[in-house]
């Protein structure tokens, strides 16, 4: 009897040290969460790309077993041929690309993600096309309005399954709103003043891969309001490298290379092309870094925003009540290296303005 | 009595409380101190944390508002033309990132230069800016305007309005994204799930910690009791929009005019406290366990002597003598165990004394008892060896008088014969009792149960009874159920025999009455008599050996006082319940019960219960193994009496003779179990089986061996014990011959074989 009385003062005080730790005790594992990466890069980019955003969104999960795998979407091809007309081998092989883009979709939603995050316009439409429930995060540098890729009507308050952020730039603080012009005259701007003041670029080349419509955009009406003459160049995969020779060919002063998906598949060799070139090719985003002329852009940390995205997702935040977010600072930069080769001499006004120097 | 606890128990929740609950109570008072102090350093973390908030917004505004108010009083101001105005904005621009653009108006309120990081610039539009701000700026130095939102990306921004040193000074209107604001607010050391934002003074969130958070159109909240706070900065607790509670601590800027809140939701907020209290909590478990474990081991080290001295108590009482109390406490504690060991000591010496006393005595009792029970056996074999030399002479007489009973006597002479035969019946009735308590002594006697009638039962005793009955003049009723029982009809033959007896012996006149009921699971048998009854006081002593309550001369024609005790044994024998009602000069009623036979229909059928009178066993043909001269005479005169024609053989072969001469079997065959030729009855009666019934054969034994007794109920056949009274041997020879008559005209007995 005493002893039973012992054992339970030891038990009392073995129930509170329980409680004690209780308190303590860290949150258990739950099941493992999901995330589908629909990539449009080579699986070696996108491992390194989707490596990044895994570790940071990992310390904004403490705790949360997270498991990523990635899917490739592929970017489709040309339907063109450089003279306009209709490639029929293109339209074969956009429809091969198509196949295997919804076969690795059906893969995709077979693993049952938690998040897709489709880090651009088209993987991220094609995903909103085969599921209206799983969250979707896109990353993309596109319009995502209905003037544009439409993933989206209400940015402050998606009405769909998709949310995210993107690098386009839409707010003017001027001009017609129904234009998106995302940057356009700013970088004619730049491109002014990257050459002497008394000698100003007078035709300016507009170097583009997928179809343009000029009606739509209307970036000739644009640059001719600042006085410069405008000159479409139409690339194809097959005439990337003739570039300086076309620019030449045009007679243009200088290029301004538009953002569309061509660019996006073919960003190095074009920035490549565009540095072979005597006269100065700006470029929409990051193709300074690549050895081209001057990139004019917006930037955004895309693999911290990614992650934010999907690890406020996984957290339990609706899409709805998150705002698809437009970018807020921009970067004017040079490759001065590429500059000195041509043996190019940048005015000072202009160097006022770069933000960032490549050497 | 209440139950007594142990005085470890006790002593250990004395030190227990004593120790444990002065450290618990002791460790309470310190835990709510802290836990005090602890909330209100948590609090004022909590509002340096908003101040900081505060002050990283206005170093924001204040680099902003300080760098475009340094081009403004710079001496070359007003030497300055729109280039290198330009030149100057934009090398501020690329140091303010949240500037989107700047545009300056001349002090005639238009535009003269724009400055965009999106646009492109301009120079010397002319166009009007806004005029409330650009009034406001010019009177008031730095002004901030509304908050906004671009039209698509919903990003907040506000103008702030500068203004140029000078008389025609102009203003400078500086637009500022505030999401970079929320930068700010996100870059500050977080903790856990705190949450900062910046409300304008209509309660719209203009900046937030979660940037997403400021994109959406928040509405005016004019009654958020942060707003409504008399103070500029503060905390209280509000509910946040999942209803949990959480610390807003608020601050509130100069210029511009808005507030930053920062919540932290209560459990981040008391963490510190909690850790505090769980840790305090943890230490006063381990105390309170150690505190404990030192109670136990002082409240044993207190009660090891007490429980030791209880110890050798509960030994000596479970008879233990040789435990001795060991303690070494140096005090009057171990004087007293060592009082406690010798008082054991001399305890053992004294109880070995008795111990040994008693073994004696029991020794001697035990040989005492081995002497009886080789008396018991002794007398018990004695009875054995003589009963038969006994019993042959007396069966002889009692036949012998029966036989002439039946000759025509002169008067005097049947008087005497009369009176013979009525000694002989007390004779043979004393013997048999003697013989039967000896057998019960015994433990000889065992029931052999079987499914009988009640009547067939008592049949003989009604028999037997009536003829007395008659000849003492009283009124013999019999009042029989047709009911089967299931018991040993012999012994309850006896009891009912008995219980008769003695009720016809003891009643001068009137009626003795035999009744038999069934009643449940029984049969229940009365024996009611209009006698003398007995007393009370003797009620209980009437079925004890040799008492005769009404025979102070010893009279023998009234028996000897065996006859109730024999009753008493067999009805312990059979469980039958056996229940006396008496009362002097009214009479006495005994009743047994007797267990019903379960299963068992039809009525029975109504007995002859007339003894066989001459002529009654007229023809039948009777053979007699018995090599006693005197008993085969004796049986003759029977036989002979009953008009039957009886045959003698003393041995089997002589039977077999017998079985030539006559060409058949006889209707009976009656043997003797013990002949002089060494043969017994048994063997020659299995000889017999092959050709004649079981029924007709009957086997007459004087033998109380044990053994053979056995053998001869197992064989199946009757057996008939000596001395033999004639009714008896007239019962079997009525069953035996029952069937013989019915089937007389095919096959009174079987053929021999071959």
């Amino acid at each position: 009897m005493p002893f039973r009385l012992f054992l339970s003062y030891v038990g009392c005080c073995a129930v509170l040290a329980a409680g004690v730790g209780a308190a303590h005790a860290q949150p258990a594992r739950a099941d493992a969460r999901r995330v589908a990466y629909l990539s449009t890069l080579p699986q070696a980019e996108a491992a390194k790309r989707i490596g990044a955003i895994e570790k940071i969104a990992a310390g904004k999960l403490p705790g949360v077993n997270v498991e990523y795998r990635t899917y490739r979407y592929e970017l489709p091809a040309g339907t063109r041929m450089a003279s306009g007309e209709p490639d029929p081998a293109g339209i074969r092989r956009n429809e091969e690309i198509q196949a295997r883009n919804d076969a690795t979709i059906v893969q995709m939603l077979a693993w049952k993600p938690d998040v897709i995050l489709a880090p651009g316009a088209l993987p991220a439409k094609a995903a909103a096309k085969a599921t209206q429930t799983i969250p979707i995060v896109f990353a993309c540098k596109c319009n995502p309005l209905p003037d544009g890729f439409d993933l989206v009507k209400f940015p402050e308050k998606p009405e769909r399954n998709l949310t995210g952020f993107t690098r386009y730039h839409l707010d003017m603080v001027e001009g017609d709103s129904r234009r998106r012009l995302n940057l356009h005259r700013k970088r004619i701007e730049y491109l002014k003043m990257a050459f002497p003041p008394d000698k100003p670029p007078r035709r300016i080349a507009a170097i583009y891969g997928d179809s343009y419509d000029e009606g739509k955009w209307r970036y000739e009406e644009a640059a001719q309001q600042l006085g410069v003459e405008w000159v479409p160049i139409r690339l194809t995969e097959a005439s990337i490298g003739d570039l300086p020779a076309l620019l030449r060919e045009r007679r243009a002063d200088a290029g301004l290379v538009l953002a569309d998906t061509f660019l996006d598949k073919f960003s190095g060799r074009m920035a490549r092309a565009a540095a072979a070139s005597p006269m100065p090719v700006i470029f929409p985003w990051d193709e300074a870094d690549l050895g081209a002329w001057m990139h004019y852009g917006t930037v955004v940390d895309i693999p911290e925003k990614a992650a934010e995205y999907v690890a406020e997702i996984l957290k339990g935040r609706s899409v709805a009540d998150y705002p698809v977010e437009f970018p807020r600072g921009t970067e004017l930069a040079v490759n001065f290296r590429t500059a000195k080769a041509h043996g190019w001499t940048f005015p000072s006004q202009f160097l006022h303005v770069v933000d960032r120097a490549v050497e | 009595m209440r139950p007594r606890g142990s005085i470890f128990r006790r002593y250990a929740f004395v030190v227990s409380v004593a120790l444990a609950g002065t450290l618990l109570v002791a460790s309470l008072v310190e835990i709510a101190f802290s836990l005090g102090e602890n909330l209100r350093r948590t609090e004022e973390f909590h509002v340096s944390e908003a101040r900081a908030a505060s002050r990283r917004v206005e170093v924001f505004f204040g680099e902003i508002e300080r760098n475009f108010l340094a081009i403004a009083s710079s001496p070359w101001n007003r030497g300055l033309d729109g280039s290198d105005r330009l030149r100057e904005y934009q090398r501020v621009m690329r140091l303010l990132p949240a500037v989107r653009d700047v545009t300056f108006a001349g002090p005639d309120g238009r535009e003269a230069l724009f400055v965009s990081r999106t646009d492109p610039n301009r120079q010397g539009s002319g166009r009007p800016v806004d005029p409330v701000l650009f009034g406001q700026g010019r009177s008031q130095g730095a002004v901030f305007g509304e908050v906004e939102h671009g039209r698509e990306s919903r990003a907040p921004f506000v103008r702030l309005a500068l203004r140029d040193r000078g008389d025609s000074a102009g203003v400078a209107i500086v637009t500022v994204n505030l999401q970079f604001i929320s930068d700010e607010l996100a870059r500050m050391a977080r903790r856990g799930t705190e949450v900062a934002y910046v409300l304008d003074p209509q309660g719209r969130v203009v900046a937030h910690v979660d940037v997403s958070r400021s994109l959406q159109a928040s509405r005016p909240d004019r009654d958020n009791p942060v707003l409504k706070a008399p103070v500029a900065q503060g905390s209280f607790w509000i509910r946040d929009a999942g209803g949990s509670p959480v610390l807003a601590v608020f601050n509130r800027l100069r210029n511009p005019p808005w507030t930053i809140v920062v919540e932290s939701p209560w459990r981040q907020v008391l963490e510190p406290v909690l850790a505090t209290l769980y840790r305090a909590l943890a230490l006063v478990a381990v105390a309170v366990l150690l505190s404990l474990l030192i109670a136990r081991w002082l409240a044993n080290r207190m009660a090891r002597p007490v429980v030791a001295l209880r110890d050798g108590v509960a030994a000596y009482r479970a008879g233990n003598l040789d435990h001795r109390v060991e303690l070494r406490t140096g005090d009057e504690l171990e004087e007293l165990a060592e009082e406690f060991n010798r008082v054991a000591r001399q305890l053992a010496e004294y109880t070995g004394g008795l111990e040994r006393k008693v073994d004696e005595k029991t020794a001697e009792l035990q040989a005492a008892l081995q002497v009886a029970r080789d008396a018991m056996r002794s007398r018990a074999l004695f009875l054995a060896a003589a009963s038969h030399d006994l019993r042959q002479p007396l069966y002889a007489i009692s036949i012998l008088a029966d036989t002439l009973s039946s000759e025509r006597l002169q008067p005097g002479a049947a008087i005497v014969l009369e009176k013979q035969r009525h000694a002989i019946a007390v004779l043979r009735t004393l013997f048999d009792n003697l013989l039967d308590l000896s057998r019960f002594d015994a433990g000889e006697i065992r029931p052999s149960l079987r499914v009988v009638s009640i009547r067939e039962i008592l049949a003989a005793c009604i028999l037997e009874q009536e003829v007395v009955c008659h000849a003492k003049g009283l009124k013999f009723v019999c009042e029989i159920d047709p009911a089967w029982v299931r018991t040993d009809p012999e012994l309850v033959r006896r009891v009912a025999g008995n219980l008769l007896s003695n009720a016809v012996r003891y009643t001068p006149s009137g009626t003795v009455t035999l009744a038999a009921r069934g009643e449940g699971g029984h049969v229940r048998v009365t024996v009611a008599d209009e006698g003398i009854g007995i007393a009370p006081a003797d009620q209980a002593r009437i079925f004890e050996e040799f008492v005769q309550l009404s025979n102070p001369a010893r009279e023998r024609d009234k028996g000897v006082g065996l006859g109730l005790s024999i009753v008493r044994r067999i009805a312990m024998l059979l469980d039958m319940n056996l229940r006396l009602e008496s009362e002097p000069g009214r009479g006495t009623a005994v009743t047994f019960e007797v267990p019903a036979a379960a299963n068992v229909h039809g009525v029975v059928a109504e007995e002859d219960l007339s003894f066989a009178a001459g002529g009654a066993f007229k023809g039948a043909r009777i053979w007699i193994v018995e090599d006693d001269p005197m008993v085969r005479d004796a049986l003759s005169m029977q036989f002979n009496a009953w008009e039957a024609l009886p045959a003698f053989a003393s041995s089997a072969s002589e039977l077999l003779a017998l079985r030539e001469a006559h060409g058949r079997w006889p209707d009976a065959i009656i043997l003797d179990d013990m002949l002089g030729t060494g043969e017994q009855g048994l063997e020659i009666a299995r000889m017999l089986r092959e050709y004649v019934d079981d029924e007709r054969i009957v086997l007459v034994t004087g033998n109380v061996d044990p053994a053979r007794t056995l053998e001869l109920e197992a064989s199946g056949l009757v057996v008939l014990r000596k001395p033999l009274a004639s009714s008896d041997l007239a019962q079997w020879l009525r069953q035996a011959l029952r069937p013989a008559a019915e089937e007389a005209t095919t096959s009174p007995a079987r053929a021999p074989a071959g």
